[in-house]
């Protein structure tokens, strides 16, 4: 799924919520969320991926980031969640 | 504006008029570190929040402005003359800054030459070799040669649930940390974080433990979570701290830090007790302004409900209105209490303007502030400092003389200016006097006549001659600058303390200086007033003003006749009879009358008035057009019954009567 906020912050943390538990029914194995369009976001969207992160392992299914912008990758690393989440800068 | 920025506007302009008063004080009386530390502190402190909204400018300079005075802090760079003159034009350039900042607009063209200006001076600092600067005066430093070596902290960061409610973003501020050393690792901690289904997106769950080298004490860490510090939970503790002499280049420390091992042995923990909770608030005036206006209504309300008492003889009303009126009134005292602040404050910024125009000018000034702690409606404060720049400018351009014209006047080559305030009889007193060349009534006439302003032949007693000063298109100065002179400024000057409801007169003695004298009401909402009644109409006192009331009697009526004058115990005050001089109609010729005897600035008067009522809660409504041309009217206030009273306005009363006795 690619993400069309181009900011992610508290003020979106609620539509970003609604936007990611459909995902949780969804079959793929591997669920991709392309954040292309995402070049800022805070700590509530970092937690919301978190939280996606851990429903999906607990239903042994794998969640991957893809297309980080730099400033997007700057800030899992901020918050220590960059390996957490799958991501670098290669 | 939001309340943030709101917050760190006020905080940077604090700690830039810090930072001034530092800078002035080091000229004046020579660089201590305790002037360092607070010129270091403002950059710093304004640096630190200004990266919390990410204002790259402001970040930018303050960052090198806090290098040099880093540099001068550790004895690199010597803070003499012209160094301390670079930093106030550093401290008004961060003023623009953030004043762009603070109101989202880009820099205008002279504030981007300012920056690249300022930061070519800084860096030709940063960068001089130590001998060019050895003519330098040295600094009258402490400090020791040693400082503390930086330090391994281990910080854990616990979110509040409330914390997104504050609308920061932890990331902007763990990006400011950043920039006060070096995080070597950080750790989300993700065990309280829920499933996608159970979350709620609005509370944090994630907690945060980071090890961070720095040489930034304790309050500096503490005061990046500053703006969030109620939503947070922060423990701090030191894992390892090096001594470092400062002649160690920096690749040595960090070697010396890569070398504490990994499992060092844990030092105790610091005891982060939260700073004692602040004994003051920040609170908008604006509301205050607003509870004021509650209060003035509730006076108002509360008349009307001792009318009724009155009229329906009901005591138990009675005795809840007397308790009511009490505690309105503790209440109006205590809120206005707030808005009342010391004057220091503000005339702490006057010291730039005389250090500039007498720079500016090659004047020595020695400028003394005294009665600081003089408290005044913050209204009142805030409109009065126009009016007194303009008088220190003039003081220190028309008043004090060259150094070599002192000199030949038996002076000391330094003049002074003093600024001082102090509390008389329900008004705040403002003088500022100068030891300059002073001024006489004649040549105050001359002028006044050379430029068409009076008549050739005009009488003046000594009183109304300095008045001249004040009028459209005088002026005294031999030179027009851009500093004073064109004679447009006194006038205003004027009007805008009659506007507050003061005044101002002028004395001087040639040779010896100058004094204005401003007399300021305390404050211009709501006052304790002494009503009364002439002919049929009440009018109000303000309390402070009334010295004492005596029956008028015949003996009285005689000397009143023949002169305008009545003995009070041996002293012949001027009698102002009320009803004639608003041309009020008599109700009862044979009823009983009193003398209200008036005092303002060391003079006094009587007023003839008719029935006394007592003291008031008067809450000051502006005059009606219908009055604008009433002499000796303040305001008015409404009463209990609704009827108007109109309240008189003293100094101007004086005013009349001083120049009819003239």
């Amino acid at each position: 799924m690619k993400l069309q906020w181009d900011t992610l912050s508290i003020a979106t943390a609620e539509s970003l919520h609604e936007a990611l538990l459909p995902l949780l029914q969804s079959k793929e194995e591997v669920v991709e969320l392309d954040l292309e369009n995402v070049n800022k976001l805070d700590l509530s969207a970092v937690q919301l991926f978190l939280s996606l992160q851990k429903s999906l392992t607990a239903q042994n299914r794998k969640l991957s980031l893809s297309n980080c912008t730099n400033s997007v990758l700057a800030a899992f690393e901020l918050c220590g969640c960059l390996k957490q989440l799958g991501c670098s800068y290669e | 504006m939001s309340e943030e920025l709101h917050y760190f506007n006020e905080d940077a302009q604090e700690q830039l008029q810090m930072m001034e008063s530092a800078l002035l004080d080091a000229m004046d009386k020579g660089v201590n570190d305790e002037y360092i530390g607070t010129i270091f502190r403002a950059m710093h402190t304004i640096k630190g929040v200004a990266g919390m909204f990410s204002f790259e400018e402001i970040i930018s300079f303050t960052h090198i402005a806090e290098n040099l005075m880093d540099a001068v802090r550790n004895g690199k760079i010597v803070l003499d003359e012209a160094l301390l003159m670079l930093l106030l034009r550093c401290k008004d350039h961060v003023a623009s800054l953030v004043e762009s900042a603070v109101a989202s607009t880009s820099l205008g063209v002279q504030t981007q030459d300012e920056d690249t200006k300022l930061k070519e001076l800084i860096h030709s600092y940063l960068s001089a070799p130590a001998q060019d600067r050895q003519n330098a005066v040295p600094i009258q430093t402490q400090q020791t040669q040693q400082v503390d070596g930086a330090k391994v902290w281990h910080l854990h960061l616990l979110l509040k649930e409330s914390f997104f409610d504050t609308g920061m973003d932890l990331l902007a501020i763990l990006s400011y940390l950043k920039k006060l050393g070096t995080v070597r690792s950080i750790e989300a901690e993700l065990d309280k974080l829920p499933l996608l289904v159970d979350i709620d997106p609005f509370i944090p769950y994630m907690s945060f433990s980071i090890d961070f080298e720095s040489d930034a004490d304790e309050a500096d860490i503490v005061e990046v979570f500053e703006f969030v510090e109620d939503d947070i939970v922060l423990k701090l503790q030191v894992l390892e701290q090096t001594q470092l002499k400062l002649e160690e280049p920096k690749e040595a420390t960090q070697e010396a830090i890569q070398e504490v091992p990994k499992n060092v042995e844990k030092q105790p923990n610091i005891e982060i007790k939260k700073q004692t909770p602040s004994q003051s608030l920040r609170v908008d005036s604006a509301k205050i302004d607003l509870l004021i206006d509650t209060i003035s209504e509730m006076v108002i309300a509360n008349a009307k409900i001792a009318r009724y008492v009155e009229q329906n003889y009901d005591a138990d009303l009675e005795e809840v209105s007397l308790e009511l009126e009490t505690l309105l009134e503790t209440l109006r005292n205590n809120v206005m209490q707030i808005r009342m602040l010391p004057v220091g404050e503000s005339f702490e910024k006057f010291r730039r303007v005389v250090n500039d125009v007498a720079h500016k000018l090659g004047k020595k000034i020695n400028f003394t502030i005294l009665g600081g702690d003089t408290e005044l409606d913050k209204t009142v404060i805030e409109k009065i400092a126009d009016p007194l720049v303009h008088m220190l400018r003039n003081a220190v351009d028309h008043g004090i003389e060259m150094p070599d014209k002192r000199l030949e006047a038996g002076k000391s080559e330094i003049g002074n200016v003093e600024l001082r305030a102090y509390p008389e009889s329900g008004s705040i007193v403002i003088e500022i006097e100068d030891d300059g060349k002073g001024l006489s009534k004649d040549f105050l006439m001359a002028k006044a006549i050379s430029k068409g302003l009076i008549a050739h032949d005009t009488h003046m007693s000594e009183m109304q001659a300095y008045q001249l000063i004040f009028a459209p298109g005088f002026s005294t100065a031999e030179v027009i600058s851009d500093i004073s002179g064109r004679g447009v400024g006194m006038d205003v000057v004027k009007k805008n303390i009659e506007a507050l409801k003061g005044d101002v007169e002028l004395s001087s003695v040639v040779g010896h200086g100058s004094r204005f004298t401003i007399r300021l009401p305390l404050t211009l909402a709501i006052i304790d007033g002494f009503l009364f009644e002439v002919g049929a109409t009440r009018y109000i006192i303000p309390l402070d003003m009334i010295s004492e009331v005596v029956e008028f009697d015949t003996k009285h009526q005689i000397q009143m006749d023949k002169s305008n004058l009545f003995d009070l115990r041996g002293t012949l005050l001027p009698l102002l009879d009320v009803k004639e001089f608003y041309h009020e109609k008599s109700r009862d010729a044979n009823a009983r009358k009193n003398i209200i005897i008036v005092k303002y600035a060391n003079q006094k008067m009587g007023m003839l008035v008719d029935e006394l009522y007592g003291e008031n809660q008067t809450v000051i409504k502006p005059l009606g057009r219908l009055f604008k041309n009433a002499p000796g009217l303040y305001g008015a206030s409404i009463l209990g019954s609704g009827e108007i009273a109109l309240i008189f306005d003293i100094p101007a009363l004086f005013e009349i009567v001083n120049l009819e006795k003239e």
